[in-house]
């Protein structure tokens, strides 16, 4: 079986593997925790067949811009690693939670490796801008689902995704004034969540929470602000 | 040693030079996506040395007249 999608540009496979990765997530916190088989692979399934030779859906860009995300992805889930083991042997957490701490080393992995992909395909605005429309719309359509029922507490909700949509709009208008404010967002995230926490109990969600939600925000503002308005992309 | 210079390349023109070719064209001819035509032209990645025999074969042209470094400008 062999694929050849090159000409079509960006390859449909991430599209379905993302797909396969969110229903994955979607089925194993509604059903069951057996269903993260399916987001692993929709994760790590296209870079092993491609990596047989089985699915030939890159070209020497796509390909160079995936080994380096592998590069980064490695980098960053190290670290997180080391910490996690730090935080685990400290005592502070006992071990029910080491499935959690191999989620976020997981986590870490595959948004790092998916953010240096788009980074190197879009650019930083592009970049920027999609995931902003991205993440809000997950969280609209986990909205949708959870309060369909509810249409006042739906509305009000819905709010919530409202920043994120407006930050992706100034994104591609003014980058530094949405970089400035993507930063001020992340930072208030990080004491709206109470990030620093003593509970033991919420140490690993914490850490979760500022690697899924603050690190990329702020490496999204920080990276918006070094474009600046000079160097505005072809959006 | 020198860590990496800036490579410049003309594609542009070229596609211009041949009846103003689409990057989906050029993408097409030698073998790869748009996206790297792209990033090639925006100069923000290199192509390997048979992309760029491909494209210079393609375009009748020296590689060297399509890829050069910045300080030969």
């Amino acid at each position: 079986m062999k694929f050849n999608l090159i000409r079509q540009g960006w390859s449909s496979v991430g599209f379905y593997a993302g797909l396969t990765v969110f229903v994955g997530i979607l089925l194993s916190v509604t059903v069951d925790m057996g269903f993260m088989l399916l987001a692993g692979l929709g994760a790590f399934g296209p870079g092993i067949l491609r990596e047989f030779g089985v699915l030939k859906d890159q070209d020497e860009f796509a390909r160079m811009a995936t080994y380096r995300a592998g590069y980064y992805a490695s980098l960053f889930a190290g670290i997180v690693a080391v910490i996690l083991i730090s935080i685990l042997k400290a005592g502070s957490v006992d071990l029910e939670h080491e499935s959690l701490a191999l989620a976020i080393i997981l986590a870490t992995i595959w948004l790092v490796s998916i953010f240096s992909v788009i980074h190197k395909f879009w650019g930083v605005q592009k970049a920027v801008f999609r995931i902003l429309v991205i993440f809000g719309s997950f969280w609209w359509v986990f909205i949708i689902l959870s309060h369909i029922k509810e249409p006042l507490t739906f509305l009000m909700e819905s709010l919530l995704v409202l920043p994120f949509f407006i930050l992706a709009y100034a994104s591609k208008h003014w980058p530094r004034t949405a970089g400035a404010l993507i930063i001020i967002a992340g930072i208030t995230c990080f004491f709206l969540f109470r990030i620093i926490t003593d509970d033991p109990e919420l140490i690993l969600q914490k850490v979760l929470v500022f690697i899924m939600f603050i690190c990329p925000l702020v490496v999204a503002g920080v990276s918006l602000l070094l474009v600046g308005q000079s160097e505005k992309q072809d959006l | 040693m020198k860590e990496s210079e800036n490579i410049r390349n003309a594609l542009r023109k070229y596609r211009f030079l041949n009846g103003e070719m689409t990057q989906q064209e050029l993408a097409e001819a030698v073998g790869v996506s748009r996206q790297t035509i792209v990033t090639l032209e925006k100069g923000q990645y290199n192509p390997s040395v048979a992309l760029a025999l491909r494209m210079a074969k393609f375009f009748k042209v020296k590689v060297e007249d399509l890829f050069y470094l910045e300080e030969e400008i």
